[in-house]
């Protein structure tokens, strides 16, 4: 008789919709495609020593993102990270044309780096940013408004906060 | 952008990854961090038998590993914490931040590395909690701190490469500080703010000789001895920022080298930054000091007067064209006034007239120092007019306007009956009540928070000043 798991019910759903794009905001922050995937692990592995009670799967997805996002800035700081090494050499591969707005967007401070990730890749509002990132929405905005003067070239064809 | 999300679309975790995450179980307890630390430990000993003489000529600074910038999230984090500025006014947390760097101490051994007291802490309920008002000292004043200042506290007094001490474990938090000082200049109080992620910060209030006052204090009835030092310690696990996960609160006060320590750990795991504070406060040749920050090198001037009469205070001749002429109508059983003169920073006079559950209350500030006050648009109702708001106001009132709308200041020449109106509150106890300030010309600031009166009596309160 195959033991009962200590899993949530809908675990897999869970997984599915969220493992990707956990990973995808770790790696926009972190650069390193290895640290990316440990962060999606130890996201979820504490969300299986919780088990938050959550009202609804928006809320579920941002108390991921949000975990996930502490993890990353924590793993920033840590002394034992390595430094100087461009963020480019540990991304996945990225295609010719990928190559330069990829690199502009490494550039960015990483605080700078998440918020354009999060608002214009995850489609976060800047106050579902504020909430993820623990700041003000202002400050939020402020960050927008130095990463696009950053990156005007690349932004043009988006909506002006 | 199109590049961007093309290449993020394209990125998934490994298979490998899935197919661990889908059989992933409840985990185990993980193990406690005193067990990192003594793996750290061993670590450290290891070096230290096969390694330490690289370590000893490698130049200042090189192994040391942590260069995190200040960055902007822990800025704001820190101006959302209360602190208490220049004479018990806001302070601006903003500036005098510093990101600590921790040295890389060699004499391991001398330090007893890895010795971190067994602290025993209580645990806090409201049981035993008592709680009274701290009277600053007269003249009080607050210098914030340099990190230079700031290190020296940490390392006793002493001048160091490094920022701080490694033994705390402080490397890469966002420190700043605050020093307070009494009339005289006499040191009064620091305040230490630490922070090292949105989850992990500190609190340390030192004084000279004595655990700093406070406001609010469980008894603390668990005491453990560490080196001499009686130290009383307790804790608490709670939701503390409402994000449905617990955090731990530790707490301790001790005397140690001449120094009154408070301690505030907050933090999603256990005690062990705690602890390792009292371990360095402790040891023999480590320890905090104030020594440097004694003594305040320019003292404000100070005056503080009071008045028993309305009468009296309008003597005080520049502050007379803001106060009101008379005595608010009706039977006021009390008055108190009081004047508190900082240069360079306040120059207050106070008068309230109270009767029950009624004051009328009225604070002048004459320009001193420098202050930015932002004036409401008298055509944006919405940032002032309480008409257009239900109670509770916090469901109602948007966020960006709720500064405004909670005690708008408005410009002297914007003022009207009108105005007042849009102010005017209905008490639980019967009557009206009205917040707002009025900026003049001059730069003068009074402020009105005034309940038991009509809002024709309001009115004339304020046009007598305009």
């Amino acid at each position: 008789m195959r033991p009962k798991s200590s899993r949530p019910v809908d675990w897999e759903r869970l997984v599915t919709e969220n493992e990707n794009r956990l990973y995808r905001a770790a790696l926009a922050i972190l650069g390193d495609a290895s640290e990316a995937e440990d962060v999606v692990q130890e996201t979820f592995t504490k969300y299986l020593e919780k088990q938050p009670r959550m009202e609804s799967d928006v809320h579920e997805r941002n108390w991921l993102m949000r975990v996930a996002v502490n993890d990353c800035k924590t793993r920033l700081r840590s002394p034992w990270r390595k430094r100087n090494v461009p963020l480019m050499d540990d991304l996945p591969v990225a295609r010719p044309e990928e190559r330069q707005e990829l690199e502009e967007l490494m550039d960015l401070p990483p605080e700078e780096r998440l918020t354009i990730h999060l608002y214009y890749y995850e489609g976060y509002s800047t106050a579902e940013i504020a909430e993820i990132t623990h700041v003000r929405e202002g400050t939020v905005r402020s960050r927008m408004s130095r990463a696009r003067s950053r990156l005007r070239g690349l932004l043009t064809d988006k909506e002006e906060l | 952008m199109k590049h961007y999300c093309a290449y993020m679309d394209r990125q998934q975790v490994s298979e490998d990854l899935h197919t661990r995450l889908l059989e992933m179980e409840i985990p185990q307890a993980r193990p406690r961090r005193w067990t990192q630390y003594a793996v750290l430990a061993a670590c450290c000993v290891l070096l230290l038998g096969i390694g330490a003489w690289k370590w000893l000529t490698l130049p200042a600074g090189e192994n040391n590993a942590s260069e995190m910038a200040q960055s902007t999230d822990t800025m704001d984090a820190l101006n959302n914490v209360g602190a208490v500025g220049s004479n018990g006014s806001d302070s601006d947390w903003n500036s005098g931040e510093y990101s600590f760097t921790a040295d890389s101490r060699t004499d391991i051994t001398d330090l007893e590395f890895p010795y971190i007291p067994a602290i025993r802490y209580g645990d806090m309920d409201s049981q035993g909690v008592f709680s009274t008002d701290i009277a600053l000292p007269e003249g009080s004043f607050t210098l914030p701190l340099t990190q230079e200042q700031i290190s020296r506290i940490l390392w006793g007094g002493q001048e160091n490469e490094a920022n701080v001490p490694w033994m705390l474990g402080w490397d890469g938090a966002l420190i700043q500080g605050t020093a307070w000082y009494d009339g005289y200049g006499d040191l009064w109080r620091v305040d230490l703010y630490g922070q090292f992620d949105s989850e992990n910060e500190f609190f340390l209030e030192l004084a000279p000789d004595q655990v700093p006052i406070t406001c609010m204090e469980p008894a603390m009835d668990s005491e453990t001895d560490v080196r001499g030092v009686t130290v009383s310690s307790y804790r608490a696990y709670y939701d503390r920022d409402g994000d449905d996960v617990n955090e731990y609160l530790y707490k301790s006060t001790f005397v140690a080298h001449n120094v009154g320590v408070r301690t505030e750990f907050m933090s999603e795991t256990e005690s062990q930054l705690n602890d390792l504070l009292i371990n360095w406060c402790t040891y023999e040749d480590g320890g905090l000091s104030l020594e440097h920050l004694m003594k305040a090198e320019n003292v404000p001037a100070f005056r503080s007067a009071d008045f028993d009469s309305l009468e009296a205070a309008r003597q005080e001749t520049t502050f007379a064209p803001y106060l009101p002429t008379a005595d608010p109508e009706g039977a006021w059983d009390e008055f108190y006034g009081h004047l508190t003169y900082q240069e360079g920073i306040t120059n207050r006079l106070f008068v309230r007239w109270s009767l029950g559950y009624d004051d009328v209350r009225v604070f002048v500030d004459l320009p001193e120092g420098e202050s930015i006050v932002d004036t409401v648009d008298i055509d944006a109702p919405e940032t002032y007019d309480l008409r257009l708001y239900t109670i509770p106001w916090c469901d109602s009132v948007p966020y960006e306007v709720l500064n405004t709308v909670s005690c708008p200041t408005f410009r002297a020449e914007d003022m009207s009956r009108d105005v007042i109106a849009a102010r005017q509150v209905e008490k639980d106890t019967g009557g009206y009540s009205y917040t707002f300030q009025v900026l003049h010309p001059d730069g003068t600031l009074v402020e009105y928070g005034c309940s038991g009166v009509t809002i024709d009596q309001m009115w004339a309160m304020v046009e007598e000043t305009l």
